[in-house]
């Protein structure tokens, strides 16, 4: 019995241990002690990841080629055609939410916060594989950019348009530096560069610094109050913007895309000392009134003296309506004129619409920027990715100044015809006072003439003779000596495209402006003008590698009898500079250039 | 009564017992909150734990990736071209590299990764090059140097070690290689395009414990899939068919959970998405901010061997960390 009992004893021994075990409380296995110690948990907002939930896409939107027109909201490419987008995009689009917050913004515009410096970097640092603004040396002179890089060294004495939000507009040499408004807003990248659109290539912005709403006399295109006039008795040079109205082939408009202008239809453009501008008209309305015709729209005319019309602000009373032409009259307000934004004009082509625009006297009309820049694709490169020749930019019929134009709506006072009798400064550094300048409203001395658009660096710079750093070491210059010699030497680089004053010889080679002809004129510019540095590829040497061994002689010219430089030991890796001599690579070694017998080295 | 009779009387209550017990087992199995089942379950969002900041005087500049090896985690200290370094938890001990091009020197240093002998390699994508470094950082030698030399490698991004290979994207190439440790080229997929297996500037690139291959396809929104000898198996975007509309914008690191949850950064939506084996979305966290747990821009992303996510959040100069 003994035996049994004990038996049963383990048995419900056993039984006990299997339940217990079976039934204790599981072990829970925390993966994530919430909110202990050291490491306090903290839950973002449930759902705040669904704020945006993203987009389509941005860049590959841009990059896919088979998309068809239908299927975006604006242009396809980003060359061809007027107006230009950052990318593409669709019907379906949340593109937006990428930079604005429809409802809980903390900065204005509904961005996120200001940090468009960062958010264009995000991409636009080479990790997209094309368009790097940081690119520099051979990879910036080999690439299809023509803008110069943010990418310099403080070592290399980099100068760069400060585009992290560092700096406000009104630190712009020639700019007004006691200025308000759009003077004293964040300088970034989207000072120069209009994401949504633009009417000019690289997406330049429309109305930089707000110019496109301010007079001339402060540096802008408005045309402020500005007179219409008949086409028989638009003025001359001196006549500074006008209002002109006539037909269309009065005004030479023949391209197809004035085909929906009828032939007998009243046309009003701007001119300016009595030539035509195409420049885009501005929509908008800087003040908004109270009701109805208060709005203030930045492009109208009216039918008396303004004087006689506009309140202080801008706007006008309800009784005065009849004496303006505006949004309201346009026929996208319901109104009878027609008006092409793009193409800066307003046409009327009923007689009612004419009769109207013949009653006009005078135009307020602010314009916007447009720079065409003539891109080309870029053979094996994504499609989106153009380029374009610097250097026409100062030939005849060049945009050079409308760059050089674009410029100066923060650098004023540097757009003026000054060095031939001095212009008055309009505030920049001289402010109302005369000084001397560049003519830079000659296509000949453009802005990008001189100055890189984003930034220099010894490495992308050039001297008088058009040689890189690059070249200077082809020639035999180590890479430090190089450096060294094309480092500018003044205190800032200031975006030049050549190192310290070496810019003067890129063009004043052919002695300009002196009775004394330079007769003794380079031979690698004969017309007496230095290419752009954009011109010039980079050819890197070949790497080879010493394959004699212990070591083999590093000689001073290519003979077996030359002196000995010194001995270059096996498996070292040493540039070839010229494969021409039928026995000797002539290369570089320590920074020495000398020459070793081909069969001791191997191409890599 | 025999010794017999006993045993086999034990041996049946023994057996009812298992059966009895062993049936309950199974059946509440359900609905018993083992903390294990939580940790399994694709959808629970990871929670932030902590943020990884360098010193007040080394502050960080637009750091690109991270990695954690046993003795130290790396990140990529991109606009100051240069490495920080910290202990395991975080906390900063030193920096190194320079701006430049030669040995020791960044111009764009990227992707970085540790192997196995607490090496730490850089993908520079500027200078075109990866370079190994010991663990603290000196010089040792460039990694597949032939290839950079022949042009061959002109970008590397995405840098990941899994396994004794070498995982690497290049942008300008658009392409990615699988080298071994000895920097031997053991598979090349993509070119340039937007088909499958075709890319567009791949920012980062990982892999499974079958080897498959994960690219994060940016340039196209996407990921892709390969099997370990790179035949490509699927893409995904976070669309029901894995190509729609895509729920990236501008997608860069990726990392591979224990459980097999694939995590993606979505840059300038500043969100980190998670997809299951499927390639279908289960989770997402981050969004944008300063705030603990949100992020700005962030860019690279490693899990560790505990499931800890670093996420590089750039414009907050930080590293933040979720598990």
């Amino acid at each position: 019995m003994k035996k049994v009992s004990l038996s049963f004893l383990f048995t419900f021994l056993l039984l006990g241990i299997l339940a217990t075990s079976t039934f204790a409380a599981p072990t829970v296995v925390d993966p994530d002690p919430p909110g202990e110690e050291h490491n306090p948990e903290i839950l973002p907002a449930d759902g705040v990841g669904n704020l945006n939930p993203n987009a389509n896409g941005i860049s590959a939107d841009a990059i896919n080629q088979d998309e068809n027109f239908d299927n975006v909201i604006k242009s396809v490419g980003m060359y061809g055609g007027d107006q230009k987008t950052h990318g593409q995009y669709k019907n379906n689009t949340n593109s937006c939410a990428s930079c604005h917050q429809t409802h809980t913004s903390k900065a204005d515009s509904l961005l996120f916060a200001d940090s468009t410096f960062q958010t264009c970097s995000a991409c636009h640092d080479g990790t997209l594989g094309f368009y790097n603004v940081f690119e520099t040396g051979a990879a910036y002179l080999n690439g299809p950019s023509t803008a110069g890089t943010f990418g310099g060294s403080h070592a290399n004495n980099m100068s760069v348009h400060a585009v992290d939000g560092s700096v406000a507009v009104k630190a712009a040499p020639g700019g007004n530096k006691n200025g308000t408004g759009t003077w004293a807003a964040e300088f970034n990248c989207a000072s120069c560069h209009a994401p949504h659109g633009s009417y000019s290539d690289r997406l330049l912005h429309y109305n930089p610094n707000g110019m496109g709403q301010k007079t001339p006399a402060e540096g802008g295109l408005k045309a402020d109050d500005v007179p219409v006039v008949d086409f028989a008795n638009k003025g001359g040079a001196g006549s500074g913007l006008q209002g002109v109205r006539g037909t269309k082939a009065e005004h030479g408009l023949t391209d197809a895309a004035y085909d929906s202008i009828p032939a007998d239809a009243v046309v009003i453009m701007i001119y300016e000392n009595g030539k035509k501008t195409t420049n885009p008209w501005l929509y908008g309305y800087p003040v908004r009134g109270s009701s109805g015709n208060n709005h203030y729209y930045d492009s109208r005319l009216f039918t008396a003296d303004p004087a006689t019309i506009l309140n202080a602000n801008g706007t006008y009373p309800s009784s005065k309506a009849d004496q303006v032409i505006d949004h309201y009259d346009y026929e996208n307000g319901k109104g009878i004129i027609s008006l092409k934004y793009d193409k800066g004009l307003v046409y009327g082509k009923t007689d009612e619409a004419k009769a109207l625009l013949n009653a006009a006297t005078f135009a307020e009309i602010s314009r916007a920027y447009s720079v065409k820049l003539d891109l080309k694709a870029v053979a094996g490169a994504p499609s989106v990715v153009t380029e374009h020749n610097v250097s026409a930019l100062w030939g005849s019929g060049g945009a050079g100044v409308q760059m050089s134009q674009f410029c100066s709506s923060c650098h004023t006072d540097y757009m003026k015809a000054g060095s031939n009798g001095g212009v008055t400064s309009s505030h920049g550094n001289y402010n109302g006072e005369n000084y001397y300048g560049h003519t830079t409203t000659s296509s000949s001395y453009t802005c990008l003439r001189c100055h890189y658009a984003h930034g220099t660096d010894a490495e992308i710079m050039v001297d008088a003779q058009s040689r890189t750093v690059f070249d200077l070491q082809e020639e035999g210059m180590s890479a430090a000596d190089a450096l060294a010699y094309m480092k500018d030497p003044n205190p800032s680089s200031a975006l030049k495209k050549f190192t310290g004053m070496s810019g003067c010889w890129a063009c004043h080679n052919s002695s300009k402006a002196t009775t004394l002809k330079n007769t003794n004129r380079d031979a690698d510019h004969p017309d007496g003008m230095i290419d752009d540095p954009s011109t010039k590829t980079v050819t890197q040497p070949v790497k080879g590698t010493i394959t004699f061994s212990p070591q083999v002689n590093f000689r001073s010219a290519p003979n077996m009898s030359a002196s000995v430089i010194t001995t270059i030991p096996v498996n070292t890796v040493v540039d070839i500079y010229d494969e021409s001599d039928a026995n000797f690579y002539y290369i570089k070694y320590n920074n020495d250039f000398g020459y070793v017998a081909k069969h001791a080295i191997t191409k890599n | 009564m025999n010794r017999l009779y006993v045993y086999i009387g034990m041996a049946t209550i023994f057996l009812i017992n298992v059966a009895v017990f062993g049936f309950l087992f199974a059946n509440q199995s359900q609905s018993i909150p083992s903390g294990l089942q939580s940790f399994n379950n694709e959808s629970v969002v990871p929670n932030f734990t902590n943020q990884i900041y360098a010193d007040f005087s080394l502050t960080m500049e637009k750091p690109m990736d991270v990695t954690k090896t046993n003795e130290f985690i790396y990140v990529s200290d991109t606009n100051n071209q240069r490495v920080q370094v910290f202990d395991l938890t975080g906390t900063p001990l030193f920096v190194f590299g320079e701006k430049g091009n030669g040995p020791g020197q960044f111009n764009f240093p990227y992707g970085i990764a540790g192997d196995n002998k607490g090496q730490v390699y850089v993908a520079d994508m500027y200078n075109g090059v990866i370079s190994i470094h010991d663990a603290k950082g000196k010089f040792i030698k460039y990694f597949a140097q032939q290839m950079s030399k022949d042009k061959k490698m002109k970008s590397p991004a995405g840098l990941r070690i899994i396994q004794d290979l070498v995982y690497v994207t290049d942008i300008q190439a658009n392409k990615v290689f699988v080298f071994d440790l000895s920097g031997k080229l053991m598979l090349e997929i993509g070119k340039n395009g937007d088909g499958p297996g075709q890319f567009i500037a791949p920012n980062a690139v990982t892999a499974d414990a079958e080897g498959n291959i994960y690219v994060v396809d940016t340039g196209n929104q996407r990921v892709q899939k390969f099997n370990s000898k790179g035949k490509f198996l699927k893409m995904f975007n976070g669309s029901p068919s894995g190509d729609g509309e895509s729920v990236f914008v501008n997608p860069r690191g990726i990392g591979i959970s224990s459980r097999g949850t694939i995590y993606v950064v979505s840059n300038l939506t500043h969100l980190i998405h998670g997809f299951d084996q499927e390639g279908q979305q289960v989770n997402q966290f981050g969004g944008i901010g300063q705030e603990a747990g949100q992020l700005y821009l962030p860019n690279g992303l490693f899990i560790d061997d505990k499931d800890n996510i670093y996420v590089t959040d750039t414009l907050n100069q930080r590293v933040s960390v979720f598990k």
